[in-house]
């Protein structure tokens, strides 16, 4: 039993320390009380421990967090958790496929998106400062010329960082986005949990 | 034939359980198993929810040198259930209307 709890344990990292305590202290208690030993036996009634923690994790990423602010980085560990979620339930496969690569292509968009953010920025902050250090030599040299170059510097580096924060923006709300549509296909997709026989 | 029970049921069924007295983990998934087809994974995520919603609350007992964590149901729970409950009746009528076609 300690064997699956620990693997349990390691896959629920995400988890906060206090979330993931009580998730552990509901299944060791299981265990006890339906006297399952042997990590067979637990397999055989809760599944394997890697289908259980995506479980238990999509489940926890479908329900907004309030006291979090979504961060693109928050935003992609959770679209990625629903990911895994949506390919541990037990779901109609061509339709759950569908969707898995219809998020997935999503994500590649605005990888690809922040990607080439970060390339135009990274090149506009060494031609600002280019300009910059241009300007300073030819200051001495001639002064018009100079400040003209280290004026033009200033306005693309000042440019950038307010391009930095607009392609942070739009990022952002394409990652919320992201996450809003994989949760109600979470939501939709992921077979209901149970059913009456007839 | 298989008929899915859908979320919202499920959490009615568990408020329902716990109306009546307060349970363990496991005790609870057996209880819910004896009616309900339903796979002993599925009950930890709607435990959570319903707790997070404050529907319900916990507390340890000890048993045999150990804890036992239990399930109460708060008064947010009971509204909760009275509604669930509300809603069932509404539309288990629709559908009764409709399957058993006595529409006259």
């Amino acid at each position: 039993m300690t064997d699956y709890l620990n693997q349990l344990e390691k896959l629920l990292t995400p988890l906060s320390a206090s979330e993931r305590d009580d998730v552990l202290t509901f299944y060791r208690e299981y265990c006890i009380d339906a006297d399952l030993t042997a990590d067979a036996e637990i397999r055989q009634h809760l599944g394997t421990p890697k289908k259980l923690a995506r479980q238990i994790l999509a489940d926890y990423s479908i329900q907004a967090e309030p006291d979090e602010t979504p961060t693109p980085q928050r935003n992609f560990h959770r679209i990625w958790l629903i990911l895994l979620g949506l390919l541990a339930s037990p779901i109609a496969i061509p339709i759950a496929v569908c969707f898995v690569l219809i998020i997935l292509a999503g994500l590649a968009t605005v990888g690809l998106l922040a990607f080439t953010a970060i390339l135009v920025l990274a090149a506009f902050i060494v031609l600002g400062g280019c300009l910059l250090i241009v300007g300073l030599t030819l200051v001495f040299k001639a002064f018009a010329v100079g400040i003209f170059y280290f004026g033009a510097g200033l306005a693309v580096l000042c440019g950038s960082y307010l391009l930095s924060l607009i392609a942070y923006n739009v990022i952002r709300g394409l990652l919320q986005i992201g996450v809003a549509f994989s949760q109600a296909i979470y939501r939709k997709v992921r077979k209901p949990q149970g059913g009456f026989n007839k | 034939m298989k008929l899915p029970i859908s979320a919202e049921l499920l959490d009615g069924c568990v408020l329902a359980l716990l109306a009546q007295q307060d349970y363990y983990g496991y005790a609870l998934t057996q209880q819910l198993q004896t009616t309900l087809p339903i796979s002993e994974s599925t009950l930890y995520p709607v435990l959570r929810r319903l707790k997070k919603q404050n529907c319900l609350e916990t507390y340890d007992q000890p048993f045999n040198g150990r804890n036992r964590r239990y399930y109460r149901l708060t008064l947010d729970g009971t509204q909760r259930l009275a509604e669930i409950r509300q809603e069932w009746a509404t539309y288990k009528q629709a559908l009764d209307w409709l399957l058993e076609g006595n529409h006259d």
